[in-house]
């Protein structure tokens, strides 16, 4: 990152925070640069990047969050970018954040910068909390031990906040101490590797020591860019040692005794991860939220239908040229607010999503039900997702971020379009309605199954065909629970309802307008380059038995499941508030291929904007092809099965 | 708080919230039928009810139970009141009422906001006692 | 003792001995405080019995079986179906009154000794105050012992 502001490219005014996940790092970032941030992806991975700017006293800094980390290592992507950022870009200032709950665990980090570089804070953030559980950290004597400034922060009440500022901008510059010895037998390897790696001037940027320190412990990446691979590994004793240290610090700087007996964290997870209660709260808690949901957006849609809808009127009335008019009104005014309708819906899920995670539910909820998922090779987490996907696809395939495990993460990414979205109801309403009347809800019902076993069954075969059906490791910390913060929560919601926002937006608009041209051209209706297509796709469906109309309407369903609905409509008949207006179907097909059909809607091709976030959070068009290669192989063979079962029937 | 508090507050509980549960899932009194939320009021009632199951000597889980139920309680009022504006509200929009006062279910509202007093108080009593 | 993490009781506290891991895995363990010696206790167990929340340095972290069994721990408590041969103190005794009485009969009772003569397959194999006796796994795993 550069310092634009004097034209002089400038590293050493850039801030990069670390810490451990859960420490509040995000609440002192969003602390220091206030809204002046932005969230963007880590170069070629699916790692969410957050750089801002902090001003401070006709001070301006860059400041970078780091991906939460326990350590140096690179066993994870996170460390990997933390530490590649740490070694390659140098920043100014490396800020460790810990927690002052927990202060064993973040200094263990802190000790591995510490190793790496000098220019280091530490800021000890809870430490109000810290209070509350009896002990009181003596700053000064950290410091003192550490030789690095040391600040006590408050994320939640602001304490020490001003004063974090204040010791970031004062630039002092130290190289790296050491701070402990280790045995004499790895001193000694420390001194000859040490030795060896001085001889080789593309390292000289790097800490020799630490470069050595790594190479004792056997790390990947160090090995190669030294050359260097030694046959012994020292790193359960250098951990240990680091440990001892670590106590050494402690036993002076923390006063008090910790209080006996639960604190309120215990005292809460004892009920909800209760062996019977945990998970009927659990779906209690999933129930209220898909319910709140679906009845909070409601009128919201309502709202929405309504504004879009006096939007085309006025502008239909502006505008003279009958296609100019079509192509606003219908292409684009339609085409995207078909997506708009659905924003409030993707808004509160999120808003749902990021409360449950702010509070630090989440990882309980996972904890709960993680047996269960641990039979479809995916963990607790990977649920927590796929329930969003009930809501849409893209809301759910963006929340596996938050999925550590890269595999677990892609397997989820390619079921979740199996997951029957709210988009696709409007289409199950209208034909089972038209074709089963009072029972259209026990065929809706089904559906939702099969989505269920389709989804689960996939998620095996996924696992096995990519992954050799290893099932993915779990080891997930349990957080404190906090108050969630609303700025937090908003800020939360709003960023990942926007990415939702350009992602849809975007394809939904281009793929309006080409429909609109497909189906406009050269004449609306039966003789549009729409009608075209899907004759010539008919001999295709002629085992499933569906019409041209139905074909045309499955594809103009790629940009949005949605579509389908005013495409059938506007094939087959007026527009009408109940959906019977279709009745002129029941002619042409029979119940068993209305029921394939819906089948082939709920499992096929996954929509526009699903394709592009499964592009862009896989990062490859390999998972893209598969997705919709695998789905239309599922859709055909699942609906041509139901037909012919469905004929006995 | 003594023992024998703790025990009457958890039964108090559960049986509000059982009673609650049976009303909503036949809508008998001031309420609509709703199976659903019957059931979810029921498990509020359960965990009153586990903590009756808790060892007596145990107090800190006792307490838990209490602290959670309480709260969810409150959570559950909180839900109510939502759904029963969002109704309102698209009722506005179409231009006919869709509520009635059993929709509201103004008993879950009630006993939800005066239950969850004690969600405060067994907060207060968990912080300050080392259990 | 030295047993497997995954057969410590819960509530338990242990001591870390090993970490037979591969180096990845007993890396990310290690930046979380899985070390030699650090104390680690078992503080819940899911549902369906697995995954198992364990507190070590003050943080609670969830680990499955297939991590927690490759984890030795010194412990002075396990459940009696784990129970190597040898002679222990019974601790606790998980059941109702009716169980407590069976087991009565056959001399295991809280605070008395008894000795695990075998344990292989489906039985337990003990002597306790006198009486032989073989108690079912799903009866042990009930019963809590103490190292002498």
């Amino acid at each position: 990152m550069e310092n634009h502001r004097d034209g002089i490219e400038s590293r050493e005014s850039t801030i990069a925070l670390l810490g451990n996940p859960n420490v509040g790092k995000t609440s002192i970032f969003n602390a220091l640069t206030g809204s002046r941030q932005i969230v963007a992806n880590w170069p070629g991975v699916t790692v969410e990047k957050r750089a801002g700017v902090m001003k401070h006293h006709n001070h301006t800094v860059d400041v970078i969050d780091l991906p939460g980390t326990y350590t140096l290592g690179a066993t994870s992507l996170d460390e990997k970018i933390a530490r590649d950022f740490l070694v390659n870009e140098k920043p100014g200032v490396a800020m460790v954040i810990g927690d002052a709950v927990n202060l064993e665990r973040s200094l263990y980090l802190l000790l591995q910068v510490l190793e790496l570089r000098g220019d280091v804070v530490l800021a000890v953030n809870a430490v109000d909390e810290a209070r509350k559980a009896g002990f009181e950290i003596d700053r000064n004597e950290l410091s003192k031990q550490l030789g690095i400034p040391v600040v006590v922060t408050s994320a939640v009440t602001g304490e020490g906040i001003e004063e974090l500022k204040n010791t970031l901008v004062k630039s002092t510059k130290s190289g790296s101490h050491v701070h402990y010895l280790f045995s004499d037998e790895v001193e000694a390897h420390l001194r000859d590797l040490s030795e060896r790696i001085r001889g080789n001037p593309s390292l000289a940027g790097i800490d020799e020591r630490w470069l050595s320190i790594k190479l004792l412990e056997r790390d990947d990446e160090v090995q190669k860019i030294t050359g260097i691979t030694l046959d012994y590994d020292f790193s359960v004793e250098i951990a240990e040692t680091r440990y001892k240290y670590i106590k050494r610090i402690l036993s002076t700087s923390v006063k008090g005794k910790e209080k006996i007996g639960w604190n309120f964290s215990e005292a809460i997870d004892h009920v909800l991860t209760h062996r019977f209660l945990g998970i009927l709260i659990f779906l209690a808690v999933m129930y209220i939220i898909f319910q709140l949901t679906f009845t909070i957006s409601g009128p919201l849609s309502i709202m929405i239908e309504e504004l879009l809808g006096g939007l085309g009127r006025a502008l239909g009335g502006l505008i003279g040229i009958d296609w100019l008019r079509s192509l606003v009104v219908e292409g684009i005014i339609g085409g995207v607010g078909a997506v708009l309708v659905f924003v409030p819906n993707i808004f509160i899920l999120f808003l749902a999503l990021g409360i449950l995670e702010e509070t630090g539910y989440l990882p309980r909820a996972a904890f709960v039900i993680d047996r269960i998922m641990y039979a479809m090779k995916l963990s607790g987490r990977s649920f927590i997702s796929m329930l969003l996907g009930f809501g849409c696809n893209v809301s759910s395939i963006m929340s596996t971020r938050s999925i550590s495990e890269p595999k677990e993460r892609i397997v989820t990414i390619l079921v979740s379009p199996f997951i029957s979205c709210s988009a696709r109801l409007p289409v199950y309403v209208l034909i089972a309605g038209t074709f089963f009347g009072a029972r259209a809800g026990v065929v809706i019902f089904f559906l939702y199954v099969l989505s269920i076993v389709i989804t689960v069954l996939s998620a095996l075969l996924i696992n096995k065909l990519f992954f050799k059906g290893e099932p993915s490791t779990l080891i997930m910390e349990l957080p404190r629970y906090r108050k969630p913060r609303l700025s937090s929560i908003i800020l939360y919601t709003w960023n990942k309802g926007r990415h939702f926002l350009e992602k849809a937006g975007t394809i939904i608009l281009g793929a309006s307008v080409v429909i609109w041209v497909l189906s406009y051209f050269p004449s609306e209706g039966t003789g549009s380059f729409a009608a075209m297509i899907g004759k010539s796709l008919e001999p295709l469906f002629i085992p499933l038995g569906y019409t041209w109309e139905m074909i045309t309407s499955l594809v103009f369903g790629i940009a949005a499941k949605e579509v389908i609905v005013s495409s059938l409509t506007t094939f087959f008949g007026n527009p009408s508030v109940t959906g019977t207006s279709l009745g002129v179907i029941r002619t042409l097909i029979t119940p068993e291929v209305a029921l394939s059909f819906l089948v082939f809607v709920l499992l096929y091709v996954p929509c526009m904007p699903t394709l592009a976030v499964i592009k862009n959070e896989t990062g490859s068009y390999k998972y893209v092809f598969f997705s919709v290669f695998y789905s239309l192989a599922v859709a055909y063979i699942v609906a041509l099965i139901v037909r012919l079962v469905g004929g006995l029937l | 708080m003594r023992g024998r508090s703790i025990t009457f507050w958890l039964i108090f509980g559960g049986v509000l919230f059982a009673a609650l549960a049976i009303n909503s899932f036949y809508g008998l009194l001031l309420t609509d039928h709703d199976p659903f939320l019957a059931i979810i009021i029921g498990i509020n009632s359960a965990i009153y009810f586990f903590g009756i199951a808790e060892k007596k000597s145990d107090v800190r889980k006792r307490y838990s139970h209490l602290l959670v139920g309480s709260f969810f309680a409150y959570v559950l009022s909180i839900y109510q009141v939502l759904v029963v504006f969002s109704v309102w509200l698209e009722g506005l929009l179409i231009s006919s009422c869709l509520l009635t006062i059993e929709a509201l279910n103004l008993p879950l509202i009630i006993s939800g906001f005066a239950i969850s007093f004690l969600f405060d108080f067994a907060k207060k009593q968990i912080e300050t006692n080392n259990f | 003792m030295v047993v497997p993490l995954s057969r410590m009781c819960e509530g338990e506290k242990g001591k870390i001995r090993k970490l037979e891991l591969p180096p990845l895995t007993r890396e990310r363990l290690c930046g979380l405080g899985f070390v030699s010696g650090e104390e680690i206790q078992l503080v819940k167990v899911a549902p369906f019995g697995d995954p198992k929340v364990f507190r070590i340095k003050g943080t609670d972290i969830t680990l499955r079986e297939d991590i927690s069994m490759w984890i030795l721990v010194e412990t002075s408590s396990v459940p009696l179906s784990y129970a190597t041969n040898g002679e222990y103190f019974v601790s606790i005794i998980n059941g109702g009154m009716g169980f407590r009485e069976r087991l009565r009969m056959v001399g295991v009772e809280v605070g008395k000794k008894i000795n695990v003569t075998g344990n292989i397959g489906k039985r337990i194999e003990i002597n306790a105050n006198g009486i032989r006796s073989a108690l079912s796994r799903g009866q042990a795993m009930r019963i809590i012992v103490r190292e002498r």
